[in-house]
């Protein structure tokens, strides 16, 4: 217990209200204000964690989303989330927080004792150990010894993010010294800024280094910023992080709200502004992971913002200028500071505080938690290790929109390439360290003139820290997945040089924390180990997210009732009241059956009225795509199989559309109402897609402005009536026998007429083999309709049928399905429909791909019915076998039904030269069984085609 | 298997969403066609003087308007029933399309975040017609500053429950 | 997220788009004295250049089908035009 809390500092945190949370059961009391990283620092809790393989004790290294240690699962009213990080996230009242990766907490965990086999686990061991087949055997075991936080079945996450796109003038990403500056240049020059930080209030390091700019303090300078983007028309977006740059300019940011769902922006600028800061590096010596080692920004954030001190007696490690300002706050807070310079030749040390140069730290030790640490040979107590190894700027968001980087010696670090990506870097991000450079670039990249903000300060000092693989001890370079010093060098000796193969080979890098405390050390160890440069070395991709992003906040509403919903019946809410059940046909919800009970007994029921007397449906999502125009015969002959400029107005016909290939796209009857008017009734499904193809050939094979294309399907209502009693129920409804007895309307033809005032089309068309008609009004008019034919079904015992009993009377007629009863192989001459192909001359789409070598095959497959004397129907998508011999799949069963009135099941199939098969036997496979069936003709019931006209 | 559930409905004419600050009404359809070919001889001889409205155009108060879809292609919206029937009229092709959309209004998006989570794409295009809450729709401006989104009946279920949801953040 | 450009509508996001073809690829006439080959050629073979490629793309929710030069690298779009005829 070394941590503290001071009795004055503080800026965040709100004395007056105490905040109570448990950590791993125990009762603590944080301020408003805190983290719950910054309130178990205060509490002198120093073990928060165990490390992902050896199970080593981990304490707090950072103070944002660079943390690797600090993870937790957080249960709050009763639901837990898992990985939450310790410092991002507001300390709440009643959190309950529980260390990861531990059993049965972080101080005690029993799989600690790994940590004495290290020798046997070095990077490799998993691949090369536990190989298949017995992975089979050690993954459970594994599995619950790594790992991180635990999934809790009840956390169910509204889906509730609202994804909000963005548009502005400048982007600035980081509120710091330099994105301030550049934010209020902009500003000021009148441009609409939009600037963003992680944090929940803007300065960046100002907020803890604090410092005086133009000869203020610096939160009048950021106060007027502020004002400045505000009046601009601007946006100020705190606790967000820009975790991603995508294509064409797009930047994604995640802003965290506290009382309200988060949002997920969608952000686009004419011009962008990376101003993201840089993440302190930690130091490489042996047990450099124990708790108490921290990175000295860190301890002077936590100590300035929250009060929370590190530790009593701090050693701090450093070999650059920035450290000393550190030490000076921490001796004035009352600590014995002790600086550990690596420099020879040093700064003097600050009030308070004593320095060591030429004192480079090789060792810690210390059980759990930090005791002392070995400097030039000389050990001296120390609660707490304080370090800092450099800077690293974040240049993630350049890299990841396309950007390269120099290396820049003087600073130690590898730095944005000016000009190779769209993003202007500005301040530490850019490698310009110290507060007066990070305002003049800031400045300047705001597009700002005249003289930029003043602050007094120099560049920054500093020598270069390197791992070093040849000193003993256990280094470790990624702290959350375990990567020491010594398995990088085993990834070197194995071959594995390149940094991509030492990222996955090792997984340094690749936890949670993205590698941005861990990769610098990864590559300059490489680096080191191969004789090589560090840009020799370079970097391993830079990939979104920046930060770890709940995959809820990308989904957005996108869930639920929201999640690829289908598209809805104008009429559904009487269907309801029918009793329908609904389920989805090809992108639509439509009634499956009506009333209670087992479905298939329900759809029988179904079935069979509708032969018996009538059935009535709503066939409202047949396409309806008005095809006008003096050229539209012209483009239908040229976009179907079946010609269409031979088809007398008021007649309709059915045919197929092709697409270049050869292949069956969709079937549908097409009506032509009027020399230069036709109606495409193409397939529910498909709809969208025949539009598509027809919008294709009229702009780019014809003459755009001789036919249109109007897909209205939307605005009718389409009610169908089938079965002997058909006439009976629309003399009923009172349809007028002169608009649909056989001679105005024989079969397949259409006629428009008005009913009751309301425009209304029939068409006598059958998809079930009987007498129907498809009786088509305005939506608005489709509740009158839908009332005339239901009052009117009770007078001839009709019912309401749902695409059950639809699906049974078009298999027993054989109609098919295009894509269910056929494939992406299946061309018009394998259902049977050879006229075309052998006797149109003229150029139609597809019809050179019906004469290749392929298409004139003997053993395609077709079309064919199949006849079981089994009671049961076949299975759908079994395959159909040769009955004796060798087993192999000739096609398989496309659709497969109980026929109500046939009393026996009928079945559809696509099978190898299956035409001349007809009368023979076929095995059918399924489940490991085969059975036989009768090869037959498609059409089961009817073959006369009398109900017709019944 | 079980499949999943839609309970939700669309809204008839006259239902309202009131979230903070945002209201959403759904209105009744009013008349409307799909004109195509010569555009301007079409709207001469429908509604002579109705103004051509493109993505997030400000509607007239009263009288015609023809909400742009393509380069050749309107939704001509008018307050009287259509006196010219589907077909070709000489110079331009006309469906009746009265129901095909379904209008609702957005009151109160002060500063545009509520339009901003339903819709990327931003005025100054000549076509109404855009993505919005994922799906094809005609988007305008009334003269009092609300939003005016022409819907597919077939989709507005989906639409309303997610203007709803987002109208609750 | 891309941002295509419709010779009429102006800036969309890509979800407003779909490919539609490769540009410039002439459908052999008259087709049904096309060999088998050459037939096989049109249908199945694209060039898939890397780097500048010239392709017919749809804004679906306009309608319009358009020429589109855009390089599979870098993603940049240099070029839209309406189809021959299109444009006014």
């Amino acid at each position: 217990m070394t941590g503290w809390r001071h009795d004055t500092a503080g800026s965040r945190i709100d004395r007056a209200r105490t905040v109570s949370f448990t950590f791993d059961g125990a009762e603590m009391t944080g301020f408003a204000g805190d983290t719950p990283a910054s309130a178990l620092l205060a509490s002198g809790t120093r073990v928060l964690g165990r490390s992902f393989k050896y199970h080593r004790p981990r304490g707090l290294w950072g103070m944002g989303g660079e943390e690797p240690n600090a993870i937790f699962d957080v249960t709050e009213d009763s639901v837990t989330t898992p990985n939450i990080r310790a410092t991002t996230e507001p300390l709440r009242e009643g959190m309950a927080l529980h260390s990861v990766n531990t059993a049965p907490d972080a101080a005690r965990d029993r799989a600690g004792v790994l940590d004495v086999f290290d020798r046997f686990l070095p990077a490799g061991f998993y691949y090369k150990t536990f190989m298949a087949p017995n992975w089979m055997r050690w993954e459970p075991m594994i599995r619950r010894m790594a790992g991180l936080g635990r999934l809790d079945p009840a956390q169910q996450p509204p889906a509730d993010t609202p994804q909000v796109n963005g548009h502005c003038d400048l982007l600035i990403i980081g509120a710091g010294p330099a994105g301030l500056a550049a934010a209020r240049a902009a500003a000021r020059a009148g441009r609409e800024v939009w600037l963003i930080d992680e944090a929940d209030e803007i300065g960046g390091s100002l907020r803890w280094r604090g410092g005086e700019i133009d000869g203020g303090d610096w939160r009048d300078f950021a106060h007027d910023t502020k004002q400045a983007v505000t009046e601009a028309g601007g946006r100020i977006l705190t606790g967000t992080t820009l975790w991603g740059a995508f294509d064409h300019g797009l930047f994604a940011a995640w802003e965290r709200r506290a009382d309200a769902p988060d949002r997920h922006w969608r952000i686009r600028a004419r011009d962008t502004v990376l101003a993201a800061g840089a993440i302190e590096r930690p130091m490489w010596f042996g047990n450099n992971d124990l708790p108490g080692i921290m990175s000295a920004e860190a301890a002077l954030h936590y100590l300035e913002l929250y009060g929370a001190v590190a530790g009593r007696r701090i050693l701090l490690a450093t070999a650059n200028d920035a450290s000393y300002p550190v030490a000076a706050a921490l001796a004035g807070a009352g600590c014995t500071v002790t600086i550990a310079d690596a420099r020879a030749t040093a700064p003097d040390p600050p009030e308070g505080a004593t320095v060591l140069k030429d004192a480079p730290i090789t060792r810690a030790r210390g059980r759990p938690s930090v005791a002392a640490a070995e400097v030039a040979g000389r050990w001296i107590d120390a609660d707490t290790i304080l370090v800092s190894g450099g800077y690293t700027p974040s240049v993630h968001l350049h890299c990841q929109a396309g950007g390269k980087l120099d290396w820049n010696a003087a600073v130690d670090a590898l730095v944005p390439r000016p000009g190779t990506s769209a993003l202007n870097v500005a301040g530490a991000a850019n490698g310009s360290f110290g507060l007066a450079r990070a305002l003049e670039e800031g400045h300047a990249a705001g597009g700002g003139t005249g003289t930029p903000p003043q602050a007094a300060s120099g560049d920054l000092q500093l020598a270069a820290i390197r791992p070093d693989p040849a000193q003993p001890g256990r280094q470790w370079v990624d702290p959350q997945n375990d990567v020491t010093l010594k398995d990088v060098r085993i990834a070197e000796q194995e071959g594995y040089r390149s940094v991509e193969h030492l990222k996955r080979y090792t997984t340094l890098g690749m936890a949670t924390d993205q590698g941005r405390s861990a990769n610098f050390a990864g590559l300059a160890a490489m680096a080191a180990l191969t004789g090589r440069s560090i840009p020799e070395t370079g970097t391993t991709t830079y990939r979104p997210p920046f930060s770890p992003v709940p995959l809820g906040v990308i989904a957005g509403p996108r869930r639920g009732e929201l999640f690829n919903a289908p598209r809805r019946l104008a009429l559904e809410a009487l269907h309801k009241a029918q009793t329908a059940s609904f389920r989805e046909y090809g992108g639509w919800l439509r009634p499956a059956v009506h009333g209670g009970g087992d479905e298939t007994d329900l759809a029988q029921l179904e079935a069979r009225t509708a032969r018996e007397t009538v059935g009535l449906y709503d066939a409202s999502p047949l396409g309806k795509i008005e095809v006008i125009g003096p050229g539209a015969a012209e483009l239908l002959d040229y976009c179907g199989y079946v010609r269409l400029s031979t088809l007398k107005p008021g007649r309709a016909r059915y045919g197929f559309m092709l697409n270049e290939t050869g292949i069956v796209h969709d079937d549908g009857v097409v009506f032509r109402l009027s020399a230069d008017r036709f109606i495409v009734s193409a397939s529910s499904s498909h709809a969208a897609s025949v539009r598509m193809m027809l919008e294709e050939a009229r702009q780019d094979v014809f003459a755009p402005d001789r036919s249109f294309i109007h897909d209205v399907t939307a605005g009718f209502v389409t009610l169908t009536v089938t079965g002997p009693r058909a006439r009976d129920l629309l003399r009923a409804a009172g349809i007028p026998d002169t608009v649909c007895d056989d001679t105005t309307l024989p079969h397949m033809s259409v006629t428009e007429t008005t009913w009751n005032n309301r425009a209304l089309r029939v068409a006598r068309v059958s998809f079930t083999g009987d007498r129907s008609y498809e009786l088509t009004v305005a939506a608005r008019d489709g509740p009158a309709l839908h009332a005339a034919l239901d009052t009117a079904r009770a007078e001839v015992d009709g019912r309401w049928i749902g695409m059950e009993a639809v699906m049974i009377l078009r298999a027993e007629k054989g109609f098919i399905l295009v894509g269910k009863d056929t494939d992406g192989l299946t061309m018009p001459h394998d259902l049977g429909w050879t006229g075309p192909r052998d006797k149109r001359t003229d150029e139609y789409l597809g019809r050179r791909s019906l004469f290749t070598p392929e298409a004139n095959r003997e053993d395609r497959r077709q079309l064919v019915g199949l006849a079981t004397t089994n009671d049961t129907p076949l299975p759908t998508g079994a395959h159909l076998v040769p009955p004796e011999g060798t087993r192999r799949s000739l096609g398989f069963v496309t659709s497969s039904y109980f026929s109500p009135t046939l009393n026996r099941p009928v079945a559809l199939a696509l099978l190898e030269g299956g035409r001349a098969l007809a009368g023979r036997d076929i095995g059918v496979f399924h489940m490991g069984e085969t059975t036989r069936a009768r090869v037959c003709t498609t059409c089961a019931l009817d073959p006369e085609w009398e109900r017709l006209h019944a | 298997m079980r499949e999943r559930d839609w309970t939700n409905s669309a809204p008839e004419a006259g239902d309202v969403i009131k979230g903070p600050g945002i209201t959403v009404q759904c209105l009744a359809p009013g008349q409307a066609a799909i004109i195509s070919g010569g555009l301007d001889a079409a709207i001469a001889s429908l509604a002579p003087g109705a103004a051509m409205i493109g993505l997030l155009d400000t509607l007239p108060e009263s009288g015609a308007y023809a909400l742009r879809i393509a380069r050749d292609q309107v939704l001509l919206c008018t307050p009287e029933p259509f006196v010219a029937a589907s077909g070709w009229h000489g110079d331009y092709a006309l469906s009746v399309a009265d129901d095909l959309y379904v209008p609702l209004q957005i009151e109160g998006d002060a500063d545009s975040t509520f339009l901003s989570s339903c819709m990327s794409a931003q005025g100054g295009s000549p076509s109404a017609m855009a993505l919005f809450a994922e799906k094809p729709c005609l988007v305008a401006r009334t003269d009092g500053a609300a939003i005016r989104v022409w819907v597919p009946r077939p989709d507005m279920a989906e639409v309303w429950t997610r203007l709803a949801l987002l109208s609750r953040v | 997220m891309q941002v295509f450009t419709c010779p009429f509508c102006g800036p969309r996001d890509e979800t407003e788009f779909h490919f539609a073809a490769e540009a410039g690829k002439e459908r052999p006439q008259p087709a049904e004295e096309t060999s088998d080959a050459d037939w096989a050629d049109y249908l199945y073979f694209n060039d898939a250049p890397r780097g500048p490629a010239r392709e017919v793309w749809v804004h679906v929710t306009c309608g319009e089908f358009f020429l589109m030069t855009r390089d599979t690298v870098t993603r940049a779009v240099s070029e839209v035009a309406p189809l021959p005829g299109r444009g006014e």
